[in-house]
């Protein structure tokens, strides 16, 4: 809120510059965000946190200014200015539990015209625009006391009566910014004898206003229940002034005060005679008795601060203090109603006494070892990893527009379908939480394709949300990648394809991960892949179908290997949906569960010893069909292996696989180290030239092969 | 010159050449005509008759020696230079590291530096209940501390009814990671000493606002942690973010869920406190919000606060990370821009 500071003087000697003051009210919770203009012409903004509604008026800063600076507030007392015999209006509160209190006055004869430039001065310095002088003075005393007002046309109000009632049921209504607006039935309206003439606590209907013809007027200054006025002035979209204090907690015993105070205005500035105040109050505030002990202010602050000083700070907030000896009963004032508890009293005391006076201590050990298995903690090698290998990490939304799915081709039956929907979405694109990685990914690769970057490798780690029928939904944190290589020719070529560079990333992580595998010891991990090739369609319906595959990991004791996530190529087919115009160039992406990753976590490793006897190297190149994998001749080695009971094999390493011309249609040449040692002498060429001779045989019956010439 | 030290000052000078040209250099130094053990042979004329022999053989030995050191050399050198010349300035063939998020950084920073003093790291769901992410922590449905934060609300899941509104809707997106302090206590009982980093979701959207954002929550609870003890954690913390000399403040403020609260700011490092752009003429830079967790809190986790007592606190990942590395818009964090991305 704005405050003119010559505003202030009116209720506190200031003595200091604007600067100063504003460092004061700054540092006791009341933050000064700007100071405009310069000396006595100074205006405060104020930035009021929403439990200080006793803080949205000169009166309510300049109280905690006293409690600060110690010196007097200047309040002087109230006084009903009657000048006529009592009239008639008749007044009813029906909902007592949204309106505990409602004062009002009437005055006749009042002239409706400007306000006096001094009055204008004010009201413009405090942010109001002037309007004439009966509403600028409902304004005036709202910003000075805290306390809306609202000035009824009294000629308006039919039936000389105020009821204070809900709608009731749904009701539409005409507000004074001339929109018609449905209340709900729990909303509370100010009637008159027979219709709303305002929606309490947060405008006047259309009707009942104060215009230049208005002689007799009705001042209303009520206490209305800070939720109701929240939750009516919400559903409406409607805020005011009036709504904004009233929602922060007026200070019910203040009514009175405020309607004086406009009173002696109106009557000094519009003329007229003024009846006296009605005040309906049928159930008196009770003062809320908090115990504060001095112990606790030490216990909680960690500083000791005197009975005195504690006593002076609350009383000059205007709480009556009573007890002594570090034992004290503290009554909290109407104006107070967010004081409940002894913490509220502390807190009050730490920011009047400066939390700059409070010293810093360290706390006393509290020790205990614990392992962190957060997962920002987990990822870290990953990440490690992964950006050694040129992959950039991004973080993005954890939105995405409803038919990405229909884009990505997921099918009904998919987890994926099963969206989490935002109720309030900023735009259609972020509606739902999005269910995979990917295609948030997808599109930076797009920006930096269209930025002409030339190598795009992008991860993220990152939650995705599954509707499971759960009341919250499943959340599971996920790894994702793409990767894309662009034509043009570089200094130091490296033409291994996208798939199998992706693939090599997979197996690094498994590598770092879990560097023993199955065969070496019982809790080992062995990572495979479940590749989908020729006819049937890839598991992923936006990969391509030859190139991709499931990733799965299977310890020796698990029965069947559990699915962890996939990689593969982006299909044609999707690239051209997503709009990705690459000509020639492939799109990889990989998905994995960290979950599932995580969830396996570290396993036992232990020291093998390394053969002591030189080893002795055979290479062998054969000719296949074509769709004759890899791991056939890894299978074909163990075979011989075992059922030739041979344990001179250590080894089998690919280092090349063919095709073309020279080794036909349909076919392909693997070639292979194979690696002999024993583990107890040294190996002598000739046996190993017998051993290899019917190794190959053997090999090439198993691959139904040849040997390449 | 004594032939012992001749021997060896060659064999230093020997040592230091690089090439076949510093080699002959050296050798016709020694051998040449003008050489020193030439001269050494010349100056014998001058000797008497019967030393002749002797120093003879002496200057004799010294001339194979060295002639037999350069062969060996010369052989040496030779081999060594039939590679050609590499260009030292051509780029090194190697895989371009990627980028880590500036977020990230920031985040592993603050885990790091709270782990050291011996705080654990917990974690929390993302679309949270009505209760976690606001009863819990004292934020009452109807009450203005609701209008602080601008909230998600999800559909609750299973309800079909195509109408619906916000006010009906009691799961969110979690608009702080406040929520987990209460699972965490309602889980655990004192001593409590932890923090929890994550995503947080508020519907506002534009320079310095993005609807995702990060958080680190923290937490200390047990008998006797005082207001001056919050003072020193978040001090101690902030000197090793931001450098050992940089004034901080703690200014009274308000969240539902302390008492006392503070606002903790930080002395502008662009203006050293005068007023700039950056620190909105205040000189200050709001850094976090903490406060002694309101018994309110405490007693619905089921936490004695006769007994116990604790701090609290939460900070922005973005906006410590935007002041470390002057980044003025936000929304780069979350664009996927390589020329951002990769300037980590």
């Amino acid at each position: 809120m704005l405050l003119p500071i010559e505003w202030l003087s009116d209720f506190i000697e200031i003595t200091e510059t604007p600067d100063r003051v504003a460092a004061m009210l700054t540092m006791a919770g009341l933050e000064v965000e700007a100071v405009y203009g310069e000396g006595h012409d100074s205006v405060f903004e104020v930035n009021i946190t929403p439990n200080r509604g006793d803080c949205l008026s000169v009166l309510g800063l300049a109280r905690d200014l006293s409690a600060i600076t110690g010196r007097t507030l200047k309040l002087k007392d109230s006084y009903d200015s009657i000048t006529q015999t009592s009239e008639e209006i008749s007044v009813e509160i029906t909902d007592t539990d949204l309106c505990r209190r409602y004062s009002g006055k009437i005055i006749r004869g009042v002239k409706v015209t400007k306000s006096p430039d001094w009055l204008i001065k004010r009201l413009e310095a405090a942010g109001v625009r002037a309007i004439n002088n009966v509403v600028d003075i409902t304004n005036y005393v709202l910003f000075e006391l805290g306390q809306p007002l609202h000035a009824f046309d009294l000629y308006k109000l039919r039936g000389n009566a105020i009821r204070v009632k809900r709608a009731g049921g749904a009701l539409k209504v005409r507000a004074l910014d001339g929109v018609d607006r449905v209340v709900s039935g729990d909303s509370l309206l100010i009637w008159d004898g027979d219709r709303p003439v305002a929606i309490a606590g947060v405008m006047g209907c259309e009707g009942s206003e104060v215009t230049n013809e208005t002689t007799d007027i009705f001042l209303e200054s009520a206490w209305f229940l800070p939720e109701s006025v929240r939750k009516t002035s919400k559903t409406l979209g409607l805020r005011s002034e009036s709504s904004f204090r009233f929602e922060r907690a007026t200070d019910i015993g203040g009514t009175l005060r405020a309607l004086n105070k406009a009173a002696e205005l109106i009557l000094e500035l519009c003329g007229g005679s003024a009846s006296q105040s009605i005040d309906v109050y049928p159930l008196r505030y009770e003062p809320v008795n908090v115990a504060l002990k001095s112990k606790n202010v030490k216990r909680l602050l960690g500083v000791n601060i005197s009975d005195d000083t504690i006593r002076g700070i609350l009383e000059r907030l205007g709480f009556i203090v009573s007890g002594n000896n570090g034992v004290f009963s503290v009554s909290v004032p109407s104006h107070r109603t967010d004081i409940e508890l002894e913490a509220d009293l502390i807190e009050e005391i730490a920011r009047i006494h400066g939390y700059n006076n409070i010293p810093s201590v360290m706390p006393r050990a509290v020790v205990s070892a614990k392992v962190n298995k957060h997962k920002e903690i987990l990822l870290r090698p990953l990440g490690n990893l992964l950006r050694q290998a040129g992959f950039t990490e991004t973080i993005n939304y954890s939105f995405m527009p409803l038919d990405t799915l229909d884009t990505f081709l997921i099918p009904d039956w998919d987890e994926r379908r099963k969206v989490v929907e935002v109720l309030n979405p900023l735009s259609k694109e972020q509606s739902v939480l999005r269910t995979f990685l990917l295609p948030a990914l997808i599109e930076n690769l797009k920006l930096n394709f269209n930025f002409r970057q030339n190598d795009i490798h992008l991860y993220e780690a990152g939650t995705v949300f599954i509707n499971d029928g759960n009341m919250l939904p499943k959340e599971s944190f996920k790894l994702s990648m793409v990767s894309y290589v662009g034509s043009a020719k570089k200094l130091w070529s490296d033409d291994t394809p996208i798939f199998y560079k992706l693939k090599g990333i997979v197996d690094a992580i498994k590598e770092s991960l879990w560097p023993a595998d199955e065969r070496d010891t019982e809790e080992g991990i062995l990572l495979s892949y479940e590749l989908d090739i020729g006819l049937t369609l890839s598991e992923q319906p936006f990969l391509s179908a030859t190139n991709s595959g499931r990733v799965v990991i299977k310890r020796k004791n698990d029965a069947i290997p559990i699915p962890i996530g996939y990689i593969g190529l982006l299909s044609t087919e999707v690239m051209h949906k997503l709009g990705l115009k690459m000509r020639n160039s492939a799109v990889g992406v990989v998905e994995l569960s960290l979950d599932e990753i995580f969830n396996v976590g570290q396993l036992p490793l232990r020291y093998k010893p390394f053969p002591k006897y030189p080893s002795i190297v055979r290479d062998v190149a054969i000719v296949v069909n074509s769709w004759t994998k890899q791991e056939k001749i890894d299978e074909s080695i163990e075979a011989y292996k075992n059922t030739h009971n041979i344990d001179l094999i250590e080894s089998v390493e690919i280092f090349d696989v063919y095709t073309g011309k020279s080794v036909g249609e349909g076919k392909k040449s693997i070639a292979c180290h194979i690696v002999y040692r024993s583990a107890e002498r040294t190996l002598v060429d000739t046996e190993i030239d017998d051993l290899h001779g019917r190794v190959v045989r053997f090999l090439l019956e198993e691959t139904e092969g040849t040997l390449r010439s | 010159m004594d032939y012992l030290e001749l021997r060896n000052s060659f064999l230093s000078e020997l040592h230091g050449v690089l090439n076949t040209v510093e080699l002959q250099a050296l050798r016709s130094k020694y051998t040449g005509k003008k050489g020193v053990v030439t001269q050494k042979l010349k100056a014998m004329a001058a000797a008497p008759k019967e030393e002749r022999a002797a120093l003879g053989k002496a200057v004799n030995e010294i001339k194979d020696f060295i002639e037999t050191q350069v062969k060996e050399k010369e052989t040496a050198l030779s081999k060594k230079d039939t590679r050609s010349y590499v260009d030292l300035t051509l780029p090194g063939a190697y895989i371009k590291p990627g980028g880590r998020h500036p977020v990230k950084i920031i985040l592993n920073e603050i885990i790091d530096i709270f782990v050291s003093m011996g705080f654990a790291v917990e974690d929390g769901p993302e679309v949270e209940t009505d209760y976690y992410n606001f009863e819990a922590l004292n934020i009452p449905q109807n009450h203005p501390a609701r209008d602080m934060q601008d909230t998600f609300y999800i559909k609750p899941q299973g309800a079909e009814s195509p109408s619906h509104s916000n006010v009906e809707s009691n799961i969110v997106l979690r608009t702080h990671t406040s929520p987990v302090q209460i699972r965490v206590m309602e889980k655990r009982k004192p001593p409590l000493m932890f923090i929890a980093p994550g995503k947080v979701y508020r519907c506002d959207s534009d320079i310095s606002h993005t609807p995702i954002f990060h958080q680190v929550e923290g937490l200390m609870v047990d008998e006797g942690i005082t207001f001056a003890n919050l003072k020193a954690v978040l001090e101690a913390f902030l000197h090793i973010v931001f450098g050992p000399d940089v004034p901080v403040r703690f200014r009274p403020s308000f969240f539902p869920f302390t008492e006392p609260s503070a606002e903790v700011d930080l002395c502008c490092f662009a203006c050293k406190g005068s007023g700039c752009r950056v620190c909105k003429n205040s000189g200050w830079i709001e850094i976090l919000g903490a406060g002694m967790v309101d018994p309110r809190v405490l007693n619905m986790a089921g936490i004695d606060t006769e007994v116990y007592s604790g701090f609290a606190f939460g900070l922005g990942i973005e906006r410590i990370a935007s002041l470390r590395y002057g980044i003025d818009d936000i929304r780069l964090f979350y664009e996927g821009d390589l020329r951002f991305l990769r300037q980590f």
